[in-house]
């Protein structure tokens, strides 16, 4: 296996080809991930008809080499910006923008591109000794445990809301309510469609998401034409990644314990990188000694996002190549690439394509070293083009967002979408509810509800089933746990707040 | 003060939030349903949710109403707070300049969309005095002409051309 894959790595690094390419498309993969509007999903989409006449390996180079790079990149729009380029990213604009806010944006973005390579490499270096054990407790997981997982972060995402725990319930079912636009995952019944087959295919997250971060930006801009107080402050050029070594390896805990997280989230079919930010997240405020600061530009927070998200990227490989299930909608891409090219992924692969199997581990993991040193060389560029006036820069973000609102999918709906989910989402904003909290919500509607349905049919009808799952009814205990937890916080913080007030 | 901003702005959703679970669960009983074994209809979680909606939204009323009667005693209208009309009249222009670009999107296309809506918003953003019409002008006319080219050489991306399609198909 080591064998294999060192030749494998070797190849690639003394092979001008796959040098060049990998270096284009890491750094393609980058300014795409960093364009609010421009999923991680559609740096792939937009790579992959680059990638048909290519042979397997090459292009596996490419669409891997972008995958990194777009993953890494939304950390940028995510922390200047306050847009999350991908769902993966939101976690990040918790404590990512408030440092950027208070003239911290270079050592947030440096911080961040540091340890997204610490995260992968982590996650790339567990995986390749230890995916056969864990994909065999992955495949322990059915219906019920996917259903439990769903709601358990459910619970995180209301603990994350702040301190008023029926808005945060409130956020997160909207975000559910959302979801069931289209048709119901098994009948294939038309939801809240209201006659427009537009909206057939549901809503899509690209557009919502873009319009609910973007839009009230624009708005709180065009409220108070004196208000600087959203402008990016950095002037001095940044020195290494912003923080020293000793600094950062002294939270080492917090970047294994984000980074097994990641992996392991990122293993579960469809589950995917924005329940691992924000389970790394939460994890970390919730074992930090000052969980009060969490929120305000705490670095392990940013930390915990960030290293998880991108310690995904390993994991969602493992069941796309040894089961044959793609372990995130990006994952199916990768995976719809190599049946193009004729590879048949599942059990047989580790046998029949052990040589290219190896070698996307070792892609993924030379991509990982590309990345950290094209962000770096280009992070200050980029830090003199954050100054720019956040007036002007948010125009061309408005751009962007119609581009990457309409482009994921070609459908005309997907702009109606971007514009009124932004409206709401400043009306929204204003009354109290975290947006995030709704995007992420709508993301785990459709693990809930398949799953839901899935495990009931299986079990003729009978839910008492779930009693017999004890890896459910664990995950359903650490929901209602997390969620008392999340409710006794909330009447402390109120009564402390009547107290303050009389 | 602010906490009765907030008092009130709590009652205002939750009413809001009402109104939309009992719409939502309204809306169920047009769906054509399809029978299933064994398990729940698409009907099922639609209805769960907007009844969870509901309770919470109620709960939220009923917080928002305790916090403004006990705060609305002793407070004191604070003017100074009050966004002035100019300011709410730029955001619904915002809202409208995005409306008008979507609801054109299709017939304009890509090119001819972007270039008026980005003038609109670097004019609504700005304050007359720090205007700068000229830089307005070439990065309104050049990036979404930029932005249309790059998507379609670089990704084989074709964007809507709406009215322009027999001029751009020259290009392409």
């Amino acid at each position: 296996m080591a064998s294999v894959f060192f030749s494998s790595a070797l190849e690639l690094i003394t092979t001008p080809s796959y040098i060049g390419l990998m270096l284009c498309f890491v750094a393609l993969g980058i300014l795409l991930g960093a364009l609010p509007g421009i999923s991680v999903n559609m740096s792939l989409i937009l790579a992959l008809p680059l990638t048909y006449n290519m042979q397997t390996k090459t292009a596996m180079c490419v669409l891997l080499a972008c995958y990194v790079g777009a993953m890494s990149g939304g950390l940028i729009s995510a922390i200047a910006l306050n847009i999350p380029g991908t769902g993966s990213s939101i976690a990040t604009t918790f404590d990512g923008h408030p440092m950027a806010q208070k003239g911290q944006a270079g050592k947030a973005i440096g911080v961040g591109i540091l340890t997204s390579f610490v995260g992968g490499l982590i996650s790339f270096v567990l995986l390749m000794y230890i995916a056969p054990l864990i994909a065999d407790i992955a495949l322990k997981f059915g219906p019920w445990e996917y259903f439990a997982i769903g709601l358990f972060s459910i619970s995180m995402i209301v603990s994350v809301a702040g301190d008023n725990v029926v808005k945060g319930v409130l956020a997160a079912l909207l975000g559910m309510c959302l979801a069931c636009t289209g048709t119901d995952p098994v009948g294939a019944v038309p939801r809240y469609n209201f006659g427009l087959h537009a909206l057939d295919g549901g809503i899509k997250i690209t557009a919502l998401m873009c319009g609910m971060f973007a839009v009230p930006e624009v708005i709180k801009l065009a409220l108070d034409l004196d208000d600087q107080s959203t402008e990016v402050r950095q002037l001095e050029k940044l020195r290494g990644f912003g923080i020293s070594m000793a600094e950062y390896l002294s939270r080492w805990w917090n970047i294994l314990r984000s980074a097994v997280i990641g992996a392991y989230v990122g293993l579960l079919p469809g589950v995917g990188g924005s329940s691992a930010s924000l389970l790394a997240y939460m994890t970390a405020k919730n074992q930090s000694k000052h969980p009060e600061t969490f929120g305000t530009g705490e670095i392990d927070g940013l930390i915990a996002s960030e290293t998880a998200n991108n310690a995904c990227i390993g994991g969602a490989m493992i069941p796309m190549l040894a089961l044959g299930i793609p372990g995130s909608s990006t994952a199916a891409i990768v995976l719809s690439a190599l049946t193009l090219h004729g590879v048949q992924c599942g059990p047989l692969a580790f046998i029949e394509n052990t040589e290219l199997i190896y070698s996307i581990f070792a892609i993924l993991m030379i991509a990982n070293f590309y990345m950290l040193f094209i962000e770096r060389g280009v992070l200050n560029g980029y830090l003199k083009v954050l100054t720019a006036p956040r007036r002007i820069t948010m125009v061309f973000v408005m751009m962007m967002c119609f581009l990457g609102s309409y482009s994921a999918r070609s459908n005309f709906a997907d702009v109606f979408v971007f514009v009124i989910g932004g409206v709401l989402g400043y009306f929204l904003q204003k009354a109290g509810i975290m947006r995030a909290a709704i995007i992420l919500g709508y993301i785990l509607s459709d693990i809930i509800e398949d799953n839901f349905v899935r495990a009931l049919s299986i079990s003729r009808g009978n839910p008492a089933r779930l009693l017999k799952r004890p890896i459910a009814i664990a995950f359903l205990v650490l929901a209602v746990l997390s969620f008392a937890w999340s409710l006794y916080k909330s009447i402390k913080a109120s009564k402390r707040k009547a107290a303050h007030s009389a | 003060m602010r906490e009765l901003k907030e008092a009130k702005s709590d009652m205002i959703l939750g009413t809001c939030m009402a109104i939309f679970a009992v719409l939502f669960y309204a809306e169920t009983y047009h769906f054509k349903l399809v029978t299933l074994r064994n398990t729940v209809d698409a009907t099922f979680v639609p209805r769960v949710l907007s009844v969870i909606v509901l309770a919470c939204s109620a709960l939220l009323i009923w917080q928002g109403y305790c916090r403004y009667r006990r705060l609305s005693a002793a407070a004191v209208e604070d003017q100074n707070s009050k966004k002035g009309a100019a300011a709410w009249g730029r955001m619904i222009a915002v809202s409208l300049v995005l409306l008008a670009a979507a609801a054109s999107f299709k017939t304009l296309g890509f090119v001819l969309t972007m270039p008026p809506m980005m003038l609109a918003l670097f004019v609504i953003l700005e304050k007359p005095e720090r205007r700068r019409w000229g830089l307005y002008l070439l990065s309104s006319l050049l990036a979404p002409t930029a932005v249309f080219f790059i998507f379609y050489y670089g990704f084989s991306t074709l964007l809507p051309m709406g009215l322009l399609t027999p001029v751009l198909a020259r290009f392409l």
